[in-house]
């Protein structure tokens, strides 16, 4: 499934609710397909908001073009667009959080339908690190990995950064791990997460997603056996075909 | 901007995939397209660190245009190739030349050149929405504007009829390094296979 198609299927979620009672009274399940805001109760204006990030996850525009579209659904709606203040619907601040949040969680969640089985042979592992700079990075990414680790026991994932320092650390767990969803909880009581098992996993995040190849994982000594699906002790007739071809021009191993 | 995958010149490699069916075809072709996504990732990845020039020229906010969490890279397999989608605007240019004409696709006269911080990533209709007062001084090719009465007008926009962006192959890694790396991810599936 593509990242807009994602985009495209999402409810509108009108609501009057603010950040922290939309996190609590309202089921994890619904905000992951729907397209909200903080106290946004204009059904047109979400509508607006998911045309422009599907726009945008489309390459058509960037995401200045995307905000001047918001702006102008604002406007229409006669609401002020000078605010500034992350509560305004208008600020540049809210608009940005808004359009990166959605395209965010539209690629993140269109790359998990792409594991295949033979994906994730090839590929067990996620690698979580810096793919876009911030202002004010955040600097508690090893305490947020730390925490989740331990809640779920270190399973499937590695206990200490691969590589980096403080600003630009890198992550390393298999795509099954369940310190993903740990991460996305907010687990050791980071208010500031969204509560999905994929980038991003807190509001304005410059982290995400690497894939992590067979050889790093085993290098950083994960289990890559435990990532993979079950499979039967025979071939699937994909794999059939493969093997038959390979024998039939001598494939050098 | 989209690129193909297709396996023709790498030895035993091409010979299996001819002879392979449809199936096994489709499962290295999948594999080898992904692989050559996570290429392409990671080489946008630095780059997102690197292209600051205009914004850091201009002192303003870099907008994170090669922020790749937000600009998808779509693999997919269609019959007998792989194709990768690079959904970054302008991207193109790592292949060839990219000139811009007006009038805009917005049916706009001029393009729009930011010269100020406050312009950097941002529309015309963007600012004046923000409270931006912006004009023309008469005939002058540039965009002036002020927040506030009584203030000076800056520079906001150098306005254009063209713009041409010269070819910049180090957007994306080259065509062989894209085919290696899916003809890897082929060869090790292949020998999981065999070896099964």
């Amino acid at each position: 499934m593509k990242p807009e198609d994602i985009m495209r299927l999402k409810e509108l979620l009108p609501t009057s609710l603010g950040s922290a009672e939309i996190r609590e009274q309202i089921a994890r399940d619904i905000l992951r397909r729907s397209v909200f805001s903080a106290r946004m109760e204009c059904a047109r204006h979400l509508a607006a908001i998911r045309d422009a990030v599907t726009q945008m996850l489309e390459g058509k525009i960037e995401r200045g073009e995307a905000e001047r579209l918001l702006l102008r659904s604002l406007a229409a709606l006669g609401h002020p667009t000078e605010g500034e203040s992350l509560t305004d619907p208008a600020s540049e601040r809210r608009l940005k959080l808004i359009l990166d949040t959605q395209c965010q969680m539209a690629e993140s969640v269109a790359r998990l339908s792409q594991q295949t089985e033979a994906v994730v042979h090839e590929f067990p592992g996620w690698e979580l690190c810096r793919v876009g700079e911030r202002r004010l990075p955040r600097k508690d990414w090893l305490a947020r990995w730390n925490l989740a680790g331990r809640s779920v026991g270190w399973e499937g994932a590695v206990d200490h950064p691969i590589y980096g320092d403080e600003l630009a650390y890198g992550f390393l767990a298999l795509k099954s791990s369940p310190i993903w969803q740990a991460l996305g909880d907010g687990v050791g009581g980071f208010v500031d997460a969204l509560g999905n098992p994929f980038p991003p996993f807190c509001y304005s995040s410059g982290m995400a997603w690497l894939d992590a190849d067979r050889e790093t994982c085993e290098r950083f000594g994960l289990d890559v056996a435990a990532a993979e699906p079950p499979t039967g002790e025979s071939l699937s007739p994909a794999e059939e075909e493969i093997r038959e071809a390979a024998l039939k021009v001598g494939f050098d191993l | 901007m989209n690129l193909k995958i297709q396996i023709t010149d790498f030895g035993k490699l091409s010979a299996l995939l001819r002879v392979v069916k449809p199936a096994g075809r489709r499962r290295l072709y999948t594999i080898g397209t992904y692989a050559a996504g996570d290429l392409v990732r990671r080489h946008v990845r630095t780059l997102s660190f690197q292209r600051h020039a205009t914004a850091s020229r201009l002192g303003a906010q870099p907008t994170g245009h090669f922020d790749i969490s937000r600009h998808p890279v779509v693999a997919r397999v269609t019959g007998d190739e792989g194709e990768i989608e690079i959904r970054i605007p302008g991207i193109g240019r790592a292949r060839h030349d990219i000139s811009l004409t007006t009038p805009t696709s917005r049916g706009k006269k001029y393009l729009t050149i930011p010269e100020h911080p406050a312009a950097y990533g941002k529309t015309v209709e963007t600012l004046r929405r923000r409270g931006w007062k912006i004009f023309r001084p008469g005939r002058a090719k540039i965009l002036l504007g002020y927040r506030h009465k009584g203030e000076k007008p800056v520079k906001l926009f150098a306005l254009a009829e063209q713009a041409h962006f010269r070819k910049d192959p180090s957007l994306l890694p080259t065509d062989a390094e894209i085919g290696n790396a899916a003809a890897a991810a082929m060869a090790a599936e292949i020998r999981r296979v065999v070896a099964r």
